[in-house]
C-alpha cells in the first residue's frame, strides 16, 4: 500500500499540476480541436471564405488514389523500419550482452545515434548517398550499381528506411539490453548445463523472456515510423521522387502548407490522430495483460 | 555413475587468488558437502566442477576423464541452483523435458523419464503449471526433478535450500538425503549452514578463505576439528575459546583470569611453557562444586530452549553485554534454571579439551 500524502491547502496540488495542464491544453488539446474543427471546413485558396462541409473532406480523401497509396506506402515504411531496427538492435544487444571486455564502451557508442536529431540523421544519409557527391553512391558505382535516389522511387524509399532505422536502433538496443540483463544468469547457466548452445539459449530462453519488451518496442517503433520521421523525409527526399516517399505525416504537411488544402490536410491529421489512439489502446491492453515473469 | 577427482584446483580473478589449491577424491555415490562462510570460494569450487567457471590451475576429473576443457553439457552433471533457475515461460513438464529434448531423446522416453521423476518427487499434478504458480518447496522439487531426469553421474547443489523457510528446509533436507541414497549418485552440495552440512554429508569439506581446512566425515570433524576455524564453524552453539599458557610440566593451562585447566593426558607435544588456544564445546563444560571448579563464570545471559538451557558467562566481571560473541557457553539440561549475575563454577569434562596453536590455529596433538 502506498502512503497517500495529503495537502492541507486545496489549491496547492492544482497549482503544481497547472503548468503541465497549461502545456497540454495549448500544445495538444487546442491544436487537436482546431484540426477536428478544420477538417469539416472547406476554405478557398486565398483564405477569404470558408464553408462548413461536414464529412466531404474525409470522403474526398478515401476517393483520392494519392491518399490511399500514401497509406499503403506508410504501412510498408513503418513495418520495414520497425522490423529492421528491432532485429538489428536485437542482434547487437545479444552480442553486447555476452561481451565482458570494453562492454561499456560498446554500449556508449551504440547509444549515440539516439542523440542525433532526425533532420541531421537525414542530412547525414543525404550526404553519404548523394548521387554526385556521396561516398556510398561512389562506392556502389565502383561495383557497377548506379545509385540515384533522386530519380528512383524504390531507392528513395530504401534510403529513408535506412536513415529512420539507423536512428531508432539505439533506442531499441537500450531496451533490449536492459531486458536481457534482467534475466537471471543462473537461467542461462541452467540451459547451458541442459545442453543448449548460445544460439539455442537465445531463441528458447532469452527471446521468449524479453517478449514483453519486444512488444512494447514494436508499438513504439510503429508510432515512431508513423509520426517522428517527418524530419528525415523532409531532409532526404521531400516526399519524392514523384511521391514515392510521401508518407502520411509528410503528406499532411505538403497538402496543407504547400498545397494549401487546409481542410483536406486537417482531415488527414484527424485520421492520423485516430490511428495513434488505436495503437495506444492496443498497447495498454496488451501490456497490462502481458505477464511479467 | 562416476567418482570425481579434484586435483590441486586453483582459481584466480586477475591477480587475486580465491582458491588456493584444493584436492579431494570423491568416490562414486558419495555425498560431499562443501561448507564455509560466505565468500570462502565454495560456490566457485562447485561452479568449476559444473564448468561454469574456468579452471585457473589444477585438474578436475569426472568418471576418470579430465573435464577441464569439456563444456558443461558434456560433463554428465546436473545442477540445482539456489534460486532454482526454472525457466519461467515453460510449464513444469517443459522445464524438466528441456534438457532431454536437447539430447534428442525420443518423445516417449522423455515422457517416461519425466513421469518417473515427477512420481518420485510427487509433483505429478503440477506438470502443466508454470513455475510462478508453485510454492517455494514445489519449485525446489521441480528443480530437483529437472536434475534427476538427466540421469547424470554427478549432482551439484548450490545452496538449494537457502530460499526456503526454516521448517521446509528441514523436510527438504531429509528428502534430498533420501533421494540421493535411493539414486546412489555422487553429489556435491554447497551450503553455509553447518546443520545442513552435518546432517547431509558422507564427508565434509570445510573451506576457509580458499583453503580446505579439513576434509572428513561430519563426526570426525566435530570430534577432532583440525583447526580453530573448523572448531568454531562446526557445531552449535559454537565452541568456546580461551587463550592460556601451558605450564612447563605440560599438566595444566593457566588462562587469563588465573583459572587453571587440567590438561590430563592430552598430547601437547613441544608446546610446554608456551601460550596456547583452548577450545571446549558447550556440552563439555559441566557445572560442579566450587572446589572442583576449573573456571568460575559469571552468568551474563540465559537462553531457555526447553530441551536444553544455554548459560552465557564471562570469566571476569569487566565484560560488556555487547561482547556476547566472546561469551563462554555452558549447555545445561532443560530443567536447569541458572540466573543472570550468579556465579557458575564449571570444569572441562574428560575428552572435552581441544588445543590449537596460537599462531597458525592448527590443532595441537591428536
Amino acid at each position: 500500500m502506498l502512503k497517500r500524502v495529503h495537502f492541507n491547502t486545496s489549491w496547492l496540488p492544482f497549482a503544481l499540476v497547472a503548468p503541465q495542464i497549461f502545456i497540454t491544453v495549448v500544445f495538444f488539446l487546442w491544436p487537436a480541436g482546431q484540426a477536428i474543427f478544420q477538417s469539416f471546413l472547406l476554405e478557398d485558396a486565398f483564405g477569404l471564405s470558408t464553408e462548413f462541409v461536414w464529412f466531404d473532406n474525409f470522403k474526398e480523401l478515401w476517393a483520392d488514389d494519392a491518399y490511399t497509396d500514401s497509406f499503403s506506402r506508410t504501412a510498408f515504411f513503418s513495418l520495414m523500419v520497425a522490423f529492421l531496427s528491432l532485429s538489428i538492435a536485437l542482434v547487437l544487444a545479444g552480442m553486447a550482452d555476452r561481451i565482458v571486455k570494453f562492454a561499456t564502451t560498446y554500449r556508449t557508442l551504440l547509444i549515440w545515434p539516439y542523440a542525433v536529431a532526425p533532420v541531421l540523421a537525414g542530412a547525414l544519409f543525404v550526404f553519404m548517398f548523394d548521387p554526385t557527391l556521396g561516398l556510398v553512391a561512389y562506392a556502389l558505382d565502383i561495383f557497377g550499381y548506379d545509385w540515384n535516389h533522386k530519380l528512383n522511387g524504390g531507392e528513395a524509399m530504401a534510403l529513408v528506411i535506412m536513415a529512420a532505422t539507423w536512428k531508432q536502433i539505439s533506442y531499441n538496443f537500450l531496451f533490449f539490453l536492459a531486458a536481457m540483463q534482467s534475466i537471471p544468469k543462473s537461467l542461462l547457466e541452467a540451459a547451458a548445463i541442459d545442453g543448449a548452445g548460445p544460439a539455442r539459449r537465445f531463441w528458447t530462453i532469452i527471446f521468449p523472456l524479453i517478449t514483453p519488451t519486444t512488444f512494447f518496442l514494436l508499438v513504439v517503433n510503429i508510432v515512431y515510423a508513423f509520426f517522428d520521421t517527418f524530419g528525415i523525409i523532409s531532409a532526404v527526399t521531400d516526399g519524392g521522387p514523384a511521391g514515392a516517399t510521401n508518407i502520411l505525416v509528410y503528406k499532411v504537411y505538403s497538402d496543407g502548407f504547400i498545397g494549401l488544402d487546409l481542410g483536406g490536410s486537417a482531415a488527414q491529421s484527424v485520421v492520423l490522430m485516430a490511428i495513434v489512439i488505436v495503437i495506444t489502446i492496443i498497447q495498454f491492453r496488451y501490456i497490462e495483460k502481458k505477464v511479467d515473469y | 555413475m562416476a567418482g570425481v577427482n579434484i586435483r590441486n584446483i586453483k582459481k584466480s580473478y586477475g591477480a587475486i587468488e580465491v582458491l588456493h589449491g584444493i584436492s579431494v577424491d570423491i568416490e562414486d555415490g558419495e555425498f560431499i558437502v562443501i561448507v564455509g562462510a560466505s565468500g570462502c570460494g565454495k560456490s566457485t569450487l562447485l561452479r568449476m566442477v559444473a564448468g561454469l567457471e574456468a579452471i585457473t590451475e589444477g585438474e578436475i576429473e569426472i568418471g576418470g576423464r579430465v573435464v577441464n576443457e569439456v563444456e558443461p553439457k558434456d560433463r554428465d552433471i546436473a545442477m540445482v541452483f539456489q534460486n532454482y533457475a526454472l525457466y519461467p515461460h515453460m510449464s513444469v513438464y517443459q522445464n524438466m523435458a528441456y534438457g532431454l529434448k536437447l539430447m534428442n531423446l525420443p518423445k516417449d522416453e522423455i515422457q517416461a523419464r519425466v513421469d518417473k521423476a515427477a512420481d518420485m518427487l510427487q509433483i505429478g499434478e503440477y506438470l502443466k503449471r508454470r513455475p510462478r504458480e508453485l510454492s517455494g518447496g514445489q519449485r525446489q522439487r521441480v528443480a530437483m526433478g529437472r536434475a534427476i531426469v538427466r540421469e547424470p553421474s554427478v549432482f551439484l547443489f548450490d545452496e538449494p535450500l537457502s530460499n526456503l523457510d526454516a521448517k521446509l528446509r528441514v523436510t527438504m533436507r531429509l528428502e534430498i538425503r533420501a533421494l540421493q541414497r535411493r539414486l546412489d549418485v555422487t553429489s556435491l552440495y554447497v551450503t553455509h549452514d553447518q546443520v545442513e552440512a552435518m546432517t547431509l554429508a558422507d564427508r565434509l569439506i570445510v573451506l576457509n578463505d580458499g583453503y580446505a581446512e579439513q576434509i572428513d566425515t561430519p563426526l570426525n570433524i566435530y570430534e577432532n576439528p583440525a583447526s580453530e576455524f573448523v572448531a568454531g564453524f562446526i557445531g552449535s552453539p559454537p565452541m568456546n575459546f580461551f587463550t592460556g599458557d601451558l605450564s612447563t610440566d605440560g599438566k595444566s593451562i593457566e588462562i587469563d583470569s588465573g583459572a587453571k585447566i587440567a590438561v590430563k593426558d592430552y598430547p601437547v607435544g613441544d608446546n610446554v611453557g608456551k601460550p596456547i588456544r583452548i577450545g571446549v564445546r558447550a556440552e563439555k563444560l559441566e557445572p560442579c562444586s566450587r572446589n572442583e571448579a576449573e573456571i568460575i563464570l559469571k552468568i551474563a545471559a540465559v537462553e531457555t530452549l526447553g530441551s536444553e538451557t544455554l548459560a552465557h558467562g564471562f570469566t571476569d566481571d569487566g565484560m560488556a553485554i555487547t561482547d556476547m560473541e566472546n561469551s563462554i557457553v555452558v549447555k545445561m539440561p532443560g530443567d536447569a534454571r541458572p540466573t543472570v549475575g550468579e556465579e557458575l563454577p564449571v570444569r572441562v569434562m574428560a575428552g572435552g579439551l581441544h588445543l590449537f596453536d596460537v599462531g597458525t590455529g592448527k590443532r595441537v596433538g591428536g
